[in-house]
């Protein structure tokens, strides 16, 4: 039987973006959410919050979400986090350059904030089924 | 040295077109994505309960934000094709599966306007060299089109035929017809036929020009037959004899 997918640290630099996440994850999702405004505070957070899955928003500034993505893998506690992107730049060969970057999955922005926490929980069940 | 410079020149060009696309695509959708979430969560009353006559508001202000949304890839898309900055993952494939995903995916928008749709599929594998995301951007162009454009309980019908040579994806309506004078720009940008009761609100004037310049990127082409009460858009691509 799967474990389920409770914990989960979101990294968006889009304050208005990260507010509507938290709504759909907490009250839609009932997930128990960490929201980070850029990679630094994700790094600075992600080992004491333990998360079961990564949210990275791709274009921020500073780091990105590649680079937090690579900062956040090589530390060896979140090594096994599975990842995903949201972008809007979803053509084929940018999805396939995000899987290769490490990411589990990418969302398309925008998305469906009453249908995300389902699509999350799809994409728990099919990596650990 | 002179080309040289012409050379350094139109790389720096195609460069700044370049982060002119992912800027303007990252700036107008980040704002999109916030209005059209927090719309969406207060529509499925995960704010709290909303009253009929809000839930009527805020349905008017998501379904525009999601026309908004539209116009926005659609003017991207166009801006890629343009700009030669499209890329195609042409491979050989049956056009029946794409066109497929196509017709489930549009299915909501039909019923919402009250429209049928049925699908045709050929009696044999129709293959051709496409890239399938494109394709089911082309078919879906084509059929929301049609609902547009259609009366209520009218059908639209999508239809896939081949001959020996192309391998054709047609849509057919049974709404008014293209007017004689509208017929030379239907494939323009912002084209939409008006006057009277055929100018239906909810399209970009994008989806048949970029239906187009998708087609012909991947080495199609596109056409149209229209008469009073039946018109027919069709998209063509180089049959392939060649297993997927």
């Amino acid at each position: 039987m799967t474990v389920p997918l409770t914990r989960i640290l979101m990294v968006e630099d889009d304050p208005d973006i990260r507010a509507v996440a938290h709504l759909s994850l907490t009250a839609v999702g009932s997930f128990t959410v960490a929201l980070c405004a850029s990679g630094e505070e994700a790094l600075a957070q992600a080992e004491a919050f333990a998360p079961d899955l990564l949210l990275l928003d791709v274009m921020m500034p500073g780091m990105d979400g590649p680079a937090t993505l690579a900062a956040l893998r090589a530390k060896p506690a979140l090594a096994g986090v599975p990842a995903l992107f949201m972008t809007a730049k979803v053509q084929p060969q940018e999805v396939a350059h995000y899987r290769d970057l490490g990411a589990a999955d990418v969302l398309p922005k925008p998305f469906d904030p009453m249908a995300l926490p389902g699509q999350l929980r799809a994409l728990w069940e099919r990596l650990h089924g | 040295m002179g080309l040289q410079a012409d050379i350094t020149a139109r790389k720096e060009s195609e460069r700044l077109k370049d982060e002119f696309l992912s800027v303007v695509s990252h700036e107008l959708r980040t704002p999109l994505t916030a209005i059209q979430g927090a719309l969406g969560l207060l529509l499925g009353g995960a704010a709290g309960a909303v009253l009929p006559p809000q839930a009527e508001m805020l349905r008017i202000a998501h379904q525009n934000a999601d026309r908004l949304g539209r116009l926005v890839n659609d003017l991207l898309d166009l801006q890629k094709v343009e700009a030669g900055r499209m890329s195609f993952d042409l491979r050989v494939q049956d056009l029946t599966a794409a066109a497929a995903l196509a017709f489930q995916a549009i299915q909501p928008f039909a019923v919402a306007r009250g429209v049928h749709l049925r699908m045709e599929p050929p009696g044999e594998p129709l293959l051709a060299a496409v890239d399938g995301d494109r394709l089911q951007q082309v078919a879906a162009n084509f059929i929301s089109n049609a609902i547009r454009y259609s009366p209520a309980e009218g059908t639209v019908v999508l239809r896939l035929r081949g001959d020996e040579g192309w391998a054709w994806l047609e849509v057919e309506d049974h709404g008014p017809g293209i007017p004689e004078a509208f017929r030379s720009r239907i494939f323009q940008k912002f084209a939409q036929a008006e006057g009277g009761t055929t100018r239906i609100q909810g399209g970009t004037g994008l989806g048949l020009s970029i239906a187009k310049s998708l087609a012909e990127g991947m080495g199609g082409q596109v056409s149209f037959e229209s008469a009073p009460c039946r018109t027919l858009f069709r998209a063509g691509f180089p049959r392939s004899l060649e297993t997927p």
